[in-house]
């Protein structure tokens, strides 16, 4: 079987050149399927394609249809390769294509051994994983690696949504809806940390958040940043236990409904408050008969209420072992709750950073 | 109220047995508290101590009493537990070159040259 024409597929992820023959005679469509790979990134910055036609893909059962949108062949398919491609006057393809055949290659031809050589998926999956691993800070390799193929995803959405923020309107509550809608299958599942700027934003919806949040199931780091906007407290109560695995979490303009919150994770290791707003009346919910560990840092950012803040800290049955503490005072009677805190938490202390704005000299 | 009497609203740091790292940050020229708390110190371990000032002015009074407390404890501190303290400090501040005051406000330190002086650098 003659060639009509090829096509150049380069996967960045691992310097992967792959280069397929489009096999003559198959008219405008193609029922395609290598194993399963989808897409592939097309990237040379060189890459120009007159020979090869505009193509469409559409998902049927079995694999993916690639269908040209010319009938003809391209002038230059009766040319062997690679003397006549790619050509510099054709138009510039596409990043992402399907690029699979089914059947009828001539595996005989250069560029289908070419293929073999470096496409067949031969590699073990624990290394393919391990080279997807190497790329966990470089978010757009691994956009590009989880289109590459299906056996690709789980990896890849393991690095791609480690870290969850929303920060309306930029990444807001209502798009990760659209893309997300079913829980069981939520890639929110493979979060280890969740940010959410106005927390109201969301806790307004009117969607049901105690379905939503416990999809976070595995988030090990939380934080909030201003759960009060606009005079308006976002009501906590679905965070309340979301993620049993918890064992941070950092709060900025809050209430003090954060209390009954911490003491919902049992595990809780971290805790940094900043800027509580007093709210009159507030009490505890319910008088927690369990606290947790908090055996990592404290970070208490504020200054206004901060005789408020120790003494609910004080409640918490299980006691204080946190072996770092960093605290703001603003004036002179803080630094007696700074005694007593280090007093409360003198056998695990290792590391304390007091920060004061005292300008006066005697106070 | 005077030193001594303001001292139980000072910082009390004497139950921290397992102390290892400890850091003071001063966004005033007030370091009486510092001191206060430094003098209270009894750890064994104490292994860092560093002292920001970020925002001393000219203008602020400063203690020279306190600058002198804070320098006999720091070279105690050398002494006995060598422990080589860092100071973190804003240049020019207020028109306030710390650097320059720095042999006059902590003279035991700097003849020995026990301190770091490092420049503070805002987080990129």
């Amino acid at each position: 079987m003659g060639y009509h024409h090829f096509c150049v597929c380069y996967l960045p992820c691992i310097n992967h050149i792959c280069v397929f023959g489009w096999p003559k005679g198959h008219g405008t469509s193609l029922n395609v399927s290598f194993h399963d790979f989808r897409y592939v990134c097309f990237s040379l910055p060189t890459l120009q394609g007159a020979e090869i036609p505009l193509m469409t893909t559409t998902n049927c059962a079995g694999g993916y249809l690639l269908q040209t949108s010319e009938c003809t062949p391209p002038s230059v398919s009766s040319s062997p390769w690679p003397q006549h491609w790619p050509s510099p006057s054709g138009p510039s393809l596409p990043r992402e294509r399907v690029v699979c055949w089914e059947s009828g290659v001539d595996f005989d031809h250069p560029a289908a051994r070419l293929r073999v050589t470096t496409m067949s998926c031969s590699l073990p999956p624990e290394i393919l994983d391990a080279i997807i691993d190497q790329l966990y800070d470089e978010p757009t390799s691994l956009k590009a690696c989880c289109l590459v193929s299906k056996s690709w995803i789980p990896r890849t959405q393991k690095h791609l949504f480690v870290h969850i923020e929303f920060d309306p309107p930029k990444h807001s509550f209502g798009s990760w809806m659209r893309m997300s809608p079913d829980p069981s299958n939520s890639p929110a599942h493979r979060a280890h940390s969740l940010t959410i700027l106005y927390l109201p934003t969301i806790t307004f919806t009117g969607t049901d958040l105690c379905g939503w949040t416990s999809t976070f199931d595995n988030v090990t780091h939380l934080h909030f940043e201003r759960c009060i906007w606009t005079s308006h407290s976002a009501d906590l109560t679905p965070f309340f236990g979301f993620s049993p695995a918890l064992r941070s979490l950092r709060m900025t303009y809050t209430s003090f409904e954060v209390f009954d919150l911490i003491c919902s994770f049992p595990l809780l290791e971290d805790l940094a408050l900043v800027d509580l707003r007093p709210e009159d009346g507030t009490v505890w919910r319910r008088a927690p008969s369990i606290s947790p560990k908090l055996t990592g840092s404290l970070d208490l950012d504020t200054t206004r209420e901060l005789h408020s803040v120790t003494r609910r800290l004080w409640d918490f049955p299980n006691g204080l072992h946190f072996a770092k503490i960093a605290m703001s005072f603003g004036i002179g009677q803080d630094f007696l709750l700074a005694t007593d805190l280090v007093s409360r938490c003198s056998s695990t202390l290792e590391s304390l950073n007091i920060r004061s704005s005292l300008k006066s000299a005697f106070f | 109220m005077d030193v001594v009497t303001s001292r139980g609203l000072l910082p009390d740091l004497s139950k921290a047995a397992k102390l290892k790292d400890l850091m003071f940050m001063s966004r005033g020229s007030n370091i009486h508290w510092i001191v206060s708390a430094l003098k209270t110190l009894e750890s064994k371990g104490l292994q860092q101590l560093t002292i920001h000032l970020y925002t001393p002015s000219k203008t602020e009074e400063t203690d020279n009493r306190d600058w002198q407390y804070l320098d006999r404890l720091l070279v105690q501190f050398w002494t006995s537990h060598s422990i080589r303290p860092r100071l973190v400090y804003m240049p020019n501040i207020g028109g306030w070159n710390m650097r320059s005051r720095v042999p006059n406000l902590l003279p035991g330190l700097t003849e020995r040259e026990l301190i770091d002086l490092v420049e503070y650098s805002p987080p990129s």
